[in-house]
């Protein structure tokens, strides 16, 4: 009967941890005095991350004292990303939050996103008050990134960083995952047309192990950023997009044409020949722009995952659930 | 593609133990092999020595004289499973083959001549215990000066441009655990590599010690261009398992830096054509310039295409294995 009744929990909460030994404790508390008194069946994923100390000894042992907590081992460590879509896997929760392992955020915080969650929303965000960390390091650097992505995708999500997030277990289940894109789940869902609201939380400062952020993300969240602004407008008219590019050169190309062959009638010879050599690059330019366009058509054509598609995870039924006979 | 060839479970009464056995060790034959029933015969007195239960995987072709004397030994008795491909498709995919059909908790790769004194498998299967991979390191190794000339500077290179510290990592003497067996993908030349394809996707490898075989003829020195070769499979590998999920972020970085460079170059010529009363015609850097530009568009636009292959197929190519759920 236990059984059950666990196979579809309301909530999981998904922990991903790498090399967290002395938080596991605190974390588990922490976590467990917040969510027992709300009365709901709930269940704890915390994830290993392949962590080289403790980390999997003391989930063992927390584990073993609580039925609710649930610990998935990963064969190595694979990075953040890919924690969280192993424990997002196995969670059988209708909610899923995420949160970080290293009690920056404080899971009294959990009861306010059920509540949000309440009202409809597929997707709730933290938004960090009065955060702390270094300011050069941590804080301005994520501050201008927050700013380039609400400009870049037209989301704003004010704070990007907060890991603290909750969602429809449908709709996370169904995100691409990957790489280093738990960053962007919220842009994701919402250009899956998902209802977000954002929540101010509390944030604390990290007491025991080393974070593992530095200054070097930045290059790679600018290409990450690039990538979903691509994914973005490409998603609705693959081949358009490219096209547009593509007709650009084609006309710049055209132009130096003509400019040349009118200078060369004017006798300039030399000059015509850096126009046309300029006219047949760019014309090479178009015509690469062009077939690409036409194979990345193919790609989003030949896949399940178009935007419709994507788009069908926030689809829900509003009528009134048929009473039972 | 392939098929195996069991021995009659009525007349055998190893089959029943295949559920249990500690060691299966695969041995892909890729030539000819006219030694076969007397190398048998080394790696199973090296394995009598150090485990109770194993069992011996071939990997050939169906035309290959071994299969004969390989059915021969398998009728008397030896535990031995025969795998065989229709066409050789080489040694990676031999090895996966063999890897997928593996009943043991460790799986050794074993080469097909004498390359190795066998006696050493209890211990290479031993270094298991503390690491993921254990691969032999031939020592000493007797080799022409040129021929171990070219060794130490293939191994600097993978030393400083794949990070990894082996030091024979062609060598075929290997033992794996069954998962990390399960898990590596190889394909094509890489499993001469296999060493070094396990430590970048984070399992732990460990060198080991081992004489050469008595009987080991002494091989002859590669070409140059082997080497070469080497080089870009390594690149290939580091690449792959770098960048195969996020594609822009090396496609990027050569793109931009040439789209960069070039428009800099571009405006500079502009600007000397506008200020400087410097004629175009004049300057055929110009379409170099310009050049660079369309190159650097081309390149981050293959590395857009790329991003959109993986952001499309993601949940296809899980990035994670899960060990276990612990509930």
């Amino acid at each position: 009967m236990i059984e059950a009744e666990r196979r579809q929990p309301e909530l999981s909460i998904v922990v991903p941890m790498y090399n967290e030994e002395d938080n596991v404790a605190p974390l588990c508390e922490r976590l467990l005095t917040s969510l027992t008194p709300l009365g709901l069946d709930y269940e704890i994923v915390l994830v290993d991350d392949g962590s080289a100390d403790n980390t999997l000894r003391n989930l063992r042992a927390q584990q073993q004292r609580n039925p609710e907590i649930r610990v998935v081992r990963l064969r190595r460590n694979y990075g953040q990303t890919p924690a969280m879509a192993a424990g997002i896997e196995v969670a059988r929760g209708r909610t899923i939050v995420l949160m970080d392992g290293d009690l920056q955020n404080d899971p009294a915080d959990i009861p306010r996103f059920l509540e949000k969650m309440e009202e409809g929303y597929d997707i709730v965000v933290g938004w960090r008050q009065r955060r702390q960390d270094y300011l050069f390091r941590r804080k301005i650097p994520s501050w201008i990134a927050n700013r380039l992505l609400a400009r870049i995708t037209g989301v704003n999500v004010k704070d990007t960083g907060c890991s603290l997030k909750s969602f429809r277990a449908e709709l996370i289940k169904g995100l691409p995952l990957y790489s280093e894109m738990h960053r962007f789940i919220p842009v994701v869902a919402s250009m899956a047309g998902a209802r977000m609201a954002q929540i101010p939380v509390s944030h604390h400062a990290r007491q025991f192990g080393q974070s593992k952020y530095g200054l070097s993300r930045i290059y790679k969240v600018a290409i990450d950023l690039i990538v979903l602004r691509t994914l973005i407008s490409l998603a609705g008219r693959p081949f358009g997009t490219l096209g547009w590019v593509a007709l650009f050169a084609a006309f710049l190309s055209i132009g130096g044409f003509i400019y040349g062959v009118g200078v060369a009638t004017t006798g300039d010879a030399m000059s015509s020949v850096t126009f046309a050599g300029l006219s047949v690059l760019l014309a090479a330019l178009a015509m690469f722009l062009f077939f690409l366009g036409l194979l990345v058509e193919l790609l989003y054509g030949a896949d399940e995952l178009r935007i419709e598609n994507l788009a069908s995870l926030t689809v829900r039924q509003i009528n009134p659930k048929t009473p039972p006979a | 593609m392939t098929a195996i060839i069991e021995r009659d479970p009525n007349v055998s009464q190893h089959s029943e133990m295949a559920t249990d056995v500690q060691v299966s060790a695969v041995i892909p034959i890729g030539g000819a092999t006219d030694h076969i029933a007397d190398l048998h015969r080394e790696y199973r007195s090296g394995l009598e020595a150090a485990v109770d239960s194993f069992e011996f995987l071939y990997v050939l072709e169906q035309r290959s004289p071994a299969l004969a004397i390989l059915q021969r030994l398998q009728s008397e008795g030896e535990p031995i499973k025969l795998i065989t491909f229709a066409k050789w498709h080489g040694e990676a995919s031999a090895l996966c083959a063999g890897f997928a059909r593996a009943a043991g908790d460790v799986v050794l790769t074993l080469p097909a001549e004498f390359q190795v004194d066998a006696s050493r498998i209890g211990e290479l299967i031993k270094t298991l215990d503390h690491c993921d991979v254990a691969v032999g390191k031939r020592h000493p190794r007797p080799r022409s000066a040129i021929g171990s000339l070219q060794g130490r500077v293939f191994h600097f290179f993978l030393r400083r441009f794949a990070g990894a510290p082996f030091q024979d990592v062609s060598c075929d003497f290997r033992a794996l655990k069954r998962d990390v067996a399960r898990e590596l993908v190889l394909y094509g030349e890489q499993h001469r590599y296999l060493p070094l394809l396990a430590l970048v996707q984070g399992f732990k490898v460990c060198e080991v010690e081992v004489p050469p075989s008595a009987k080991s003829r002494n091989r002859s020195v590669h070409p140059v261009g082997k080497y070469l070769q080497s080089m870009l499979d390594v690149l290939s590998i580091v690449f792959l398992v770098k960048f195969s999920r996020k594609p822009l972020r090396f496609f990027g970085m050569i793109g931009m830096s040439l789209f960069g460079v070039g428009s800099l170059w571009t405006l500079f010529i502009i600007a000397q054509r506008v200020f400087g009363d410097q004629p175009l015609m004049e300057r055929p850097a110009l379409i170099l310039s310009v050049l660079l530009v369309v190159l650097g568009i081309q390149i981050v636009a293959v590395g857009l295409v790329g991003e959109i292959l993986i952001f499309t197929r993601s949940k296809d190519l899980k990035e994670y294995k899960i060990a276990e759920v612990i509930e």
